[in-house]
């Protein structure tokens, strides 16, 4: 019979040892909402698992005007949402945390989790591509820190080596006249895995014309896609029901989804396009509120 | 709507089946009535037997048998 | 309608003896049931949806460490081919057999091929791994229009189409093919001045029951068999564990659990008879529990469907004619409801000219089953979209058109005797009548999203079936009310209502319970919406007939003639001498004798159940996603005991037949492999996917039951699909003939229209 072990360590330094000792048949434990379901189903297969909610640098979650924003790996999408300084600052984030299972499931799922688990679908991560965030990631030989959206790999997989863990993530503060914002696609009103997300950010200068954007998608691709030449479109463009469509074009164009039960090429397409212009007017909405 | 004669449900079809020959044989399989078959007396289902009696003049119905859910 | 008459418990609302228990979680469901020394068993199910079973090798589980018995079809006696009338189709027991433990061929996949019984559920997992089955794969054949081919595989080279009781030349999938007719339906669609014919599609659906199967078997060395289980009828699951196991009836005990749900679907076995022979063959009681994927894969789902439904009426808006062909899937053996689509396609209309066929057809998916007014949902969502057509084309208002051709008393119906009192048209007449009819809809809602209204109607019929019970007065004057019909919706409640009601006295005053079937007399399964209606109507023969026996027993004990006493609430009395009920308990107990009485009834019950439903709808047409804002249903439930349990029945209904419209559909790939087999992906609705439902509760008697009651659990179900596809037609001008209404469906539609106008 299969048995699996539980560690729960309370430094980082023990938690790397662990790693070192197991390679790939450890993994690490956030809220658990993939993990023990894949560990159950036998689609992933785990001799130990690293409790990481001990180790305080993975629970650390603190914004500073000048910093930014920090999310420890493990930390509860429910904290992010319920920080009325982080959801102010945060609106494209806090749209991703709140629909994420749902408030049960909010209690536990982490954003790290979110994004190691590296499903296409996964609905914090075009938020945080938007943001520009950054994973501080923690191994044997120390720190590094990756783009979001170099990230995943592929279904299920990301630059992290075997011997390493993510330690946080980080999103610098937002420009003024700024917003953002992710909108998802799914057939009920929760409990649905993504059909298309889509998350977005832009900035406007002082004129109201867009200094810049950023445009990324889910469950078009293997992996979160970012489409940079989307959010460049915008640059230098008024923010227009036209501009909005050809940006949305440019985003439809770039996604490559495919058939399976969630949704059909053709429909995931034309959601694309449809959300990404939706999502468009929300953030510039909300960069003309923040002003 | 055709009219037959019998005391029984045997004996009505036995009549039905002179006048219209072969439709005993969708009726009853051997000695007793198909499986899956219903049969209504003046509107009330009655249990599907051929020695069932029926009265003069009652309303006989066949029909494949329907259950619920 | 007859006069309203006073009744004391009748019509309120009290507290259900069950709901203390359920919400503070001590109700025992099926797979709670623990018993001293017993093991766990698990089954090894096929990969493929259809393919021959060359050689099964166990020999390797058998010696895996932990495991006490492993069972396969040769462990299974050889099962005459006896055919019972089933909840939703026939059951042949020989097919249900084969259907528990693959016999030569799988049929579908998860079709179980072999058991394992072990110290633990892991233990077992891991020895079916260990268990070698060796597949010759065949082609497998999905859907149902390719099954009706004459070069179609055949899932069963001994099976012929039977059409009205003559047999086919050569084997096909097509099990039977059913003709209903009447008039003459060449004339009718000359005599028409508008015509719709159209083609249905709709897609396997689950009942979604929230329990999975579970049973615990116990077989003595003895040969004495009790089995614990969650089932919609304890009699229905000890006859067919007798008939598939050869073992005696008399020996087979079966202890009914809660249920959490069943809708149909807790009615044939799955895992009771292989329980019991992995019990026999470990020594220890077994239990067995389903997980959610068996569940989806493996029970039994109601069938997907092909349906053409043409419809004519003439200028003034009467139907002319009407003729509907409808083919549905069976699954791996026959019996699929097509008996009650054809009996129900129409049935809310008043038709001389009318044809229907039928036709119950084989595919490798499995054995299909009951679910909740089975098949009506299906026929009635192509008839009542093609009916809203009609009217569109006439100009008519759809409840207009529906009150102008409405069933009546005396009418035609397909496979039975003409209607006797429905209340068909006193519901249109309400839903007319109703505030949601006359508040009109702004159709517009924004840049893009659009509102429309529709409205159906549906139809399900009321069985009466046996139902027993047991009633033992007690001391204190309360009375233990021993039942045989599983409580899905309130029943305990509205059963010990009308025994109350009959007998004079309170509600509180009865305890209700269901009991094995060894403690009850014969009840049939709780089914075709007859509980309320049957064992209420055995309750009400109980009251009437304990109060028989009080007033004999204190005839005797005051030495005066029986007819003489007479019985008042629960006060019986005679000349001078006067009881209340306690005091009567304690005279018959002083004589050394006590009041336990039972009865057995098996009312007719011709009457059938009619709903109209009303709902507004708002459609993303960038999107295709529907969201509901408004939904009315009405119907004729003869008489509400219990106003809460069936409106709440009204609203179960509905909200089940929103996620058949809207999102649940089994997904296969071209193997047969079931896709979507998790409650994530099989898309039930949500509490944020359905408004409050309101409901009209219309009472139209039953002459056929004494307090006029009707079934009420089915029908709702019925008219959703097809209300939301005309709402959905009315927002965006799209007729949806294909279920689910799926977004990317619809999408697909208002694209295609909008493309085709640009
Ligand atoms: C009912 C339900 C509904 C859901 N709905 C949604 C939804 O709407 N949208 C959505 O995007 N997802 C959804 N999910 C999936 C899941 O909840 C999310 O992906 C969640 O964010 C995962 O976070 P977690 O903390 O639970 O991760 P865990 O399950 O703990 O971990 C996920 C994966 O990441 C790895 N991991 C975790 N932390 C680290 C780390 N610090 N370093 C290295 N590897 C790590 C784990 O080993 C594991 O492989 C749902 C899940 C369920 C059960």
């Amino acid at each position: 019979m299969h048995a699996i072990q539980y560690a729960a360590p309370r430094t980082l330094q023990d938690a790397l040892e662990i790693l070192q000792e197991y390679g790939a048949k450890a993994r690490i434990l956030a809220g658990g909402t993939d993990l023990i379901v894949q560990a159950g189903t036998g689609a992933r297969s785990v001799d130990v698992i690293v409790d990481g909610k001990r180790i305080p640098e993975l629970m650390h979650l603190a914004f500073d005007p000048a910093d930014g924003l920090t999310i420890g790996a493990a930390v509860p999408c429910c904290r992010i949402y319920e920080d009325p300084q982080i959801s102010r600052r945060y609106p494209g984030l806090a749209d991703a945390v709140s629909i994420i299972g749902g408030m049960a499931i909010q209690g536990r799922a982490s954003v790290g989790g979110n994004l190691c688990n590296a499903s296409p679908a996964a609905d914090s991560v075009p938020a945080l591509i938007a943001y520009r965030a950054t994973a501080l990631i923690v191994g044997p030989k120390g720190e590094r820190e990756v783009p979001v959206e170099r990230f995943c790999t592929a279904p299920g997989r990301t630059v992290l080596g075997e011997d390493e863990l993510l330690l946080s993530l980080h999103l610098p503060t937002p420009p003024p006249r700024s917003g953002a914002a992710y909108l998802r696609f799914i057939p009920r009103n929760e409990m649905d895995i993504a059909e298309v997300g889509v998350g977005v950010s832009l900035t406007l200068d002082e004129q109201g014309t867009i200094s810049g954007a950023r445009i990324a998608l889910a469950a078009v691709a293997p992996t979160p896609l970012f489409v940079p030449e989307a959010g460049d479109s915008l640059a230098g463009s008024a923010p227009t029901e036209e501009s909005f469509r050809r940006a949305a074009q440019i985003a439809r164009d770039a996604s490559r989804p495919i058939n399976d039960i969630r949704g059909t090429i053709e429909h995931r397409k034309h959601l694309v396009g449809v959300l990404t212009r939706r999502a468009l007017e929300r953030a510039l909405e909300r960069a003309r509120q923040a002003g | 709507m055709v009219s037959a004669s019998g005391s029984t449900l045997g004996e009505l079809i036995e009549s039905l089946d002179s006048q219209y020959p072969g439709l005993k044989a969708r009726l009853v399989e051997g000695e007793r009535l198909r499986s899956g078959l219903a049969v209504f007396v003046n509107g009330i289902q009655i249990p599907s037997r051929l020695n069932a009696r029926i009265a003069a003049d009652a309303d006989i119905y066949f029909s494949p048998a329907i259950a619920g859910g | 309608m007859t006069t309203e008459k006073q009744y004391r418990v009748i019509g309120t609302r009290p507290v259900r003896p069950d709901g203390v228990d359920k919400v503070t979680g001590r109700a025992v469901y099926g797979a709670d049931v623990t018993l001293p020394r017993m093991i766990h068993g698990k089954i090894l199910r096929s990969p493929h949806a259809h393919a021959r079973i060359r050689g099964i090798d166990t020999r390797e589980a058998e010696r895996y460490p932990g495991v006490l018995a492993v069972v396969t079809a040769e462990d299974l006696p050889d099962v005459d081919v006896v055919l019972a009338v089933g909840e939703g189709g026939d059951v042949n027991m020989r097919d249900a057999s084969h259907n528990i433990m693959a016999s030569g061929k799988v049929l579908y996949q998860g079709h179980a091929v072999a058991a394992v019984a072990a110290v633990s559920p892991h233990v077992a997992l891991e020895a079916l791994k260990r268990i070698k089955v060796d597949y010759e794969p065949l082609p497998p054949v999905l859907d149902v229009r390719k099954a009706m081919a004459a070069d179609a595989p055949l899932l069963h080279e001994d099976l012929f189409t039977d059409t009205m009781g003559q047999r086919s030349e050569h084997p096909s999938n097509i099990a039977s093919h059913l003709i209903a007719e009447e008039g003459d339906i060449e004339q009718g669609f000359r005599e028409a001045s508008v015509v719709v014919e159209r083609e249905f599609v709709t897609h396997t659906v689950h009942q979604g029951y929230i329990e999975p199967h579970a049973a615990v078997a116990e077989w003595r060395d003895d040969g004495q068999l009790t089995i614990w289980c969650s089932t919609q009828g304890a009699f229905s699951v000890r006859e067919q564990v007798a008939q598939i196991l050869k073992h005696p009836i008399s020996q087979v005990k079966v202890v009914p659990t809660e249920i959490g749900g069943g809708f149909g679907g807790k009615i044939s076995v799955y895992l009771e008879p292989v329980a019991a022979l992995l019990s026999r063959k470990a020594g220890r009681p077994v239990k067995m529990v389903m997980d959610r994927a068996e569940v989806l894969a493996a029970t039994g789902p109601t069938p997907g469907t092909y349906m053409k439904v043409k419809v004519g009426a003439d200028a003034q808006g009467n139907i002319t004619a009407a003729h509907a062909y409808l083919a549905f899937e069976a699954g791996a053996y026959p019996g699929s409801p097509i008996g009650a689509g054809c009996t129900t396609v129409f049935a809310p209309y008043r038709l001389k000219n009318v044809r229907i066929d039928g036709f119950d057809v084989l595919v490798n998916k499995p054995k299909s089953n009951a679910y909740r007014a089975p098949g009506a949902t299906q026929a009635e969502f192509a008839a009542e979209v093609v009916m809203d057509e009609i009217c569109e084309k006439l100009g008519m208002d759809p409840l207009e058109f529906r009150r102008k051709n409405g069933a009546k008393e005396g009418d035609w119906r397909p496979f039975g005797p003409p209607y006797t009192r429905i209340g068909a048209i006193e519901c249109v007449e309400a839903a007319q009548a109703s505030e949601h009819w006359k508040t009109p809809l702004v159709k517009e809602a924004g840049s893009s999203r659009r509102r429309g209204r529709g409205v159906a109607s549906g139809y399900w019929m009321n069985w009466g079936g046996t139902s027993s019970c047991t009633g033992r007065l007690n001391p204190d004057g309360t009375v233990a009310l021993l039942e045989g019909s599983t409580d899905i919706g309130g029943t305990r409640a509205s059963i010990a209502m009308q025994f109350a009601e009959a007998f004079g006295i309170a509600y509180e005053r009865v305890r209700p319970q269901v009991v094995d079937t060894d403690t009850v007399g014969y009840n049939d399964v709780t089914g075709g919406s007859r509980v309320t209606f049957g064992t209420g109507y055995a309750a009400y023969a109980l009251a009437k007939q304990m109060q028989r026996e009080i007033a004999a027993k204190l005839a005797a004990i005051w030495e005066v003639d029986p007819e003489s006493v007479t019985v008042e609430g629960d006060r019986y009395s005679a000349g001078d001498k006067s009881v209340n009920l306690v005091e009567a308990a304690n005279l018959i107990s002083e004589q050394g004798q006590q009041v336990v009485t039972s009865v057995t009834t098996t009312p007719h019950n011709r009457s059938g159940a009619f709903a109209t439903h009303i709902v507004d709808v708002e459609v993303d047409v960038e999107t295709g996603k529907v969201e509901i804002l408004r939904y009315t249903a009405v119907q004729d439930v003869g008489k509400a005991i219990h106003p809460s349990y069936v409106e709440g029945q009204m609203q179960g209904g509905v909200a089940q037949g929103i996620g058949w419209a809207l999102n649940e559909e089994y997904i296969y790939d071209e193997n047969g492999s079931l896709r979507n087999a998790s409650l994530l992906d099989y898309r039930m609705p949500t509490a944020l996917d359905i408004p409050m439902i309101e409901t009209i509760l219309v009472e139209v008697f039953n002459p056929d039951h004494p307090y006029g009651v009707r079934g009420v659990g089915e029908v709702p179900i019925v008219p959703p699909p097809a209300a939301i596809s005309n709402a959905i037609y009315d927002a965006v001008g799209v007729r949806m003939t294909t279920l689910p209404i799926s977004p990317a469906r619809l999408c697909a539609e208002i694209m295609a229209k909008n493309s085709a106008r640009a």
